[in-house]
C-alpha cells in the first residue's frame, strides 16, 4: 500500500508558467486551458506492472440488515486514503465473505471527490435470521445389530431435525438457539469472530437433552467392548473451540467437549440377544481434549468438489461411568442393586486426516479419503460379558478408506438463488483394533458402509433423504 | 420503457444463442471468431461496470482421431469509472498482451463480435482428423476468482474432521448425540453460497482448409 498522491500537486504546478502577468482573465483562461489538459493526460488510477492501483477516499457498505458496517470495514482491513491492488481488494472481500452471517459479498468502484481517486463500496447479503436442519435415513445391516436396545435389528429408520435462530450481539458476535427432536433437545452458543483484532475464532456451547433415547458408539481403543451407548436420561454437553488462523490455507484448532449424562444402558451391539452383554450405567462422562493442525483448500466446507483438505490433530478423551448389569425381563432391562467399580477408560491418539477431491465436469466430482490414527490406551474396571478387566493397557490402530462421487442435480448461478440439490454415493471401509486382546470377544472391527443420500441446500438450511448399507463384523 | 426493454432482451438472447467459429489461419493458427455477445448477459453485465477487472478465459479442445489438442486465450476488461471508457486487454497464444480502450459498452459490444483470438497453434497437427471442438469461456468476475480458499478455515474449526470407524456406524445408523455440531454446521451451511463461475460451452466444426 502506498501513501495518497494528491492531484493538487498537478494543480500546484500551474501558476509557474511562463507567460504570466497579462491580466487576471487571460491568466484564468490559461490556466484552466491547462488544468483541463493536464487531469485528461493523467490516468485515472495509478498502474505499477501492468496492474492498476486504486487511491480509495472512502468506504460503503450497502445491503446489511442486521450486521454493523463497522463489523464489515473493520474485517477487510481496509483503510480510507490508502492505495490498494485488485489482489489485495480481493483478498478483503474474501475475509468479509468469511464470516458466516455473509452469504457473498461484491465490491465495486464509483468516482470519488476528485478525479483518481474512489469510493469502495461493499455490497453485503446477510444470511437468514432462521435456519433449519432436517436428516431422514435408512439402513439396512449386513447382519443383525443391537444398537438402541437387546434385540437385534436388520435395518433402522433415523430422523432428527432442527430449526434455530441467530442473533447479532455487539460487534463480531452472534448468539444462537436452537430446538430438536421430539424429545426436546435444546441447544444455546455464542460465536465470536475476529477476537482481539487477530481474526481468532472462538465458540462456546451447551446442549442438552431431557428425554431418551440418543446412541452413541465410542472409539474401541476408548471402549474395547464394542458397545452402543444408550442415554435414557438428561444429557448434557459443553463445548469450546478455538480457531487460529495460519499462513494461507491452514489454521490451528483447539477444542473442549464435556459430555455428562445421568442414566442409561450400554449394549455389545455385536452380540444381540445376549442378556450378559448389557449393563446399567450412571453418571456417565465423555471429556475430550483436543488440538489439530488444519490444512484446507476446498471449495465448500459441507459440499466440496475441489481441493484438498488435511488435518493431523491430537486428542486425549477419557469415558468413566458407574456400572450395574442389568437383568432382563423378557424386553424389559431392570438394573442389578449390586454396583460394579466405577468404569474408567484414557485414549491419548495421534490422528492423520486427508480428502482430496476432483471435479470431474461442471456437475461431476470426485473424492478420495483416509484416516489413519494410533494410540494407547488404559483400561480400568471394565465388566464385559461374564468378566472383569481390572486393568489393561492397550495400544490402538484405526483406519480407513473413502471414495465419494457427487452429482449436482440442481446448482448454477441461476438457480442458487433458491437452491441447490446433490446426489453423493459414498463407499467407506474402515478398521479398528487394539493389541494385547483382552480375553474372548470383539477385539477388532472391520466396516463396509455404501450410502445415497440426496442433500438439499439453501440459506435457511439443509435437508438430507438418503439410504446406506452397513456391515460391520467383527475378527475374535 | 418495458417495452423498449424487451426487443432489447430478446436481440440479446438471440446473440446468445448464436455458436462461435473457428478459422484455420495460414500457419496452422486456429483461430476463435464469431463470438456471442455474453457481455450483455444479465449475470455478466453488472461485473463489467464495477471499475474492476472481469476475466474472459477461454479453453478450446480440438478432438482428433487420435487425441485431442488444447488451447486457449484470455480476456481481460475494466471500466474506469472517471473516464467512463473500458480497458481492454487480450492475452493470446504467443504471450503477448494487446491493450486497447473502448469508449463505450456499445464499443464494446461491437469490438466483441469482431475478435480474432489466436487459440491454437499446431503446424504439426493433422487438420485432416480433427472432428470436432469444444469451446469453454470461463466468466471470472473480480469477487469469485480462482483462489478464494482462504475463506474457508474457520467452517474448519467447528467440524471435527477425524471420527473412528465405531463412531461413525452409530452416527450412520442412530440418531448421535450431535446437536451441538449439528446446530454449528447448520450456521455454516447456511451462510455458503456456492460460488456463482458462469461459463459457456459450445461444440463446433473444425474448419481442415485454411480460411481464404
Amino acid at each position: 500500500m502506498e501513501q495518497e498522491e494528491s492531484k493538487s500537486m498537478v494543480l500546484r504546478t500551474v501558476p509557474r508558467l511562463p507567460w504570466g502577468g497579462k491580466g487576471v482573465l487571460l491568466r484564468g483562461l490559461a490556466c484552466s486551458a491547462v488544468v483541463a489538459v493536464a487531469l485528461a493526460a493523467v490516468p485515472a488510477t495509478a498502474v505499477e506492472d501492468g496492474r492498476p492501483r486504486f487511491l480509495i477516499e472512502t468506504i460503503a457498505v450497502e445491503g446489511l440488515k442486521r450486521a454493523s458496517p463497522e463489523t464489515i470495514v473493520a474485517v477487510s482491513l481496509l483503510e480510507p486514503g490508502q492505495r490498494y491492488s485488485e489482489g489485495e481488494l480481493r483478498e478483503a472481500v474474501y475475509r468479509i465473505v468469511r464470516l458466516p452471517f455473509i452469504l457473498a459479498a461484491d465490491l465495486a468502484l464509483r468516482r470519488g471527490s476528485e478525479r483518481g481517486k474512489f469510493e469502495l463500496v461493499v455490497t453485503v447479503e446477510e444470511t437468514r435470521r432462521f435456519f433449519f436442519g432436517g436428516d431422514l435415513t435408512y439402513t439396512r445391516f449386513g447382519q443383525p445389530l443391537a444398537f438402541a436396545g437387546i434385540s437385534a435389528r436388520r435395518n433402522s429408520l433415523s430422523t432428527s431435525h432442527l430449526a434455530g435462530v441467530r442473533l447479532f450481539v455487539g460487534q463480531n458476535g452472534v448468539l444462537f438457539a436452537a430446538l430438536g427432536e421430539d424429545e426436546g433437545g435444546f441447544q444455546v452458543g455464542y460465536n465470536q469472530y475476529d477476537l482481539f483484532g487477530r481474526r481468532i475464532f472462538l465458540s462456546l456451547g451447551y446442549a442438552t437433552m431431557d428425554d431418551c433415547c440418543s446412541v452413541t458408539v465410542a472409539p474401541l481403543g476408548l471402549d474395547p467392548t464394542a458397545s452402543s451407548w444408550i442415554r435414557s436420561d438428561r444429557f448434557e454437553r459443553f463445548a469450546l473451540t478455538l480457531g487460529f488462523p495460519l499462513r494461507g490455507n491452514q489454521s490451528l484448532r483447539f477444542q473442549a467437549s464435556f459430555d455428562e449424562s445421568e442414566a442409561g444402558q450400554r449394549q455389545a451391539f455385536l452380540r444381540p440377544g445376549d442378556a450378559f452383554s448389557a449393563f446399567d450405567h450412571r453418571d456417565l462422562s465423555d471429556h475430550d481434549l483436543e488440538l489439530a493442525w488444519i490444512y484446507d483448500s476446498t471449495d465448500d466446507p459441507l459440499l466440496p468438489r475441489i481441493g484438498l483438505a488435511m488435518s493431523a490433530a491430537v486428542d486425549y478423551r477419557t469415558l468413566t461411568s458407574e456400572m450395574g448389569r442389568t437383568h432382563f425381563v423378557g424386553e424389559e432391562p431392570f438394573p442389578d442393586p449390586t454396583p460394579l467399580p466405577e468404569m474408567r477408560t484414557e485414549l491419548l491418539r495421534a490422528t492423520f486426516h486427508g480428502n482430496r477431491y476432483w471435479p470431474l465436469s461442471d456437475r461431476q466430482s470426485v473424492g478420495l479419503g483416509m484416516r489413519i490414527a494410533v494410540g494407547r490406551s488404559q483400561v480400568r474396571d471394565v465388566a464385559f460379558a461374564q468378566e472383569f478387566i481390572r486393568r489393561a493397557d492397550l495400544d490402538v490402530l484405526e483406519g480407513s478408506v473413502t471414495v465419494r462421487h457427487a452429482l449436482n442435480l440442481l446448482n448454477g448461478p441461476r438457480t442458487s438463488s433458491w437452491g441447490e440439490l446433490r446426489w453423493e454415493q459414498t463407499v467407506e471401509y474402515g478398521y479398528e483394533g487394539t493389541s494385547p486382546e483382552l480375553g474372548p470377544g470383539d477385539r477388532s472391527l472391520t466396516s463396509l458402509t455404501i450410502s445415497s443420500v440426496l442433500v438439499f441446500r439453501n440459506s435457511w438450511g439443509v435437508v438430507r433423504i438418503g439410504v446406506a448399507y452397513l456391515d460391520v463384523r467383527s475378527r475374535a | 420503457m418495458r417495452w423498449t426493454i424487451l426487443p432489447l432482451a430478446l436481440v440479446c438472447a438471440l446473440e446468445l444463442g448464436a455458436t462461435p467459429r473457428l478459422e484455420v489461419e495460414p500457419g496452422d493458427k486456429l483461430i476463435l471468431t464469431a463470438l456471442p455477445l455474453i457481455l450483455s448477459d444479465a449475470q455478466v453485465r453488472p461485473h463489467l461496470t464495477t471499475g474492476l477487472t472481469t476475466t474472459f478465459a477461454f479453453r478450446v479442445t480440438v478432438l482428433t482421431g487420435g487425441g485431442k489438442l488444447v488451447g486457449g486465450s484470455q480476456v481481460e476488461i475494466r471500466y474506469e469509472p472517471w473516464d467512463e471508457i473500458y480497458h481492454v486487454a487480450v492475452m493470446g497464444i504467443d504471450g503477448r498482451i494487446e491493450r486497447h480502450t473502448v469508449a463505450s459498452f456499445g464499443d464494446l459490444s461491437e469490438w466483441w463480435k469482431t475478435l480474432r483470438l489466436g487459440v491454437l497453434d499446431a503446424r504439426h497437427a493433422d487438420w485432416s482428423a480433427a472432428s470436432e471442438a469444444r469451446i469453454t469461456v470461463a466468466v471470472v468476475p473480480f469477487s469469485q476468482a480462482e483462489g478464494d480458499d482462504t475463506r474457508r478455515w474457520f467452517s474448519e474449526s467447528l467440524e471435527r474432521a477425524s471420527r473412528s470407524s465405531a463412531e461413525e456406524i452409530a452416527r450412520s445408523a442412530e440418531d448421535g448425540p450431535e446437536p451441538l455440531g449439528r446446530a454449528l454446521n447448520l450456521l455454516i451451511a447456511t451462510s455458503i453460497r456456492r460460488r456463482a463461475l458462469l461459463s459457456y460451452r459450445w461444440t463446433v466444426a473444425v474448419p481442415v482448409e485454411p480460411s481464404p
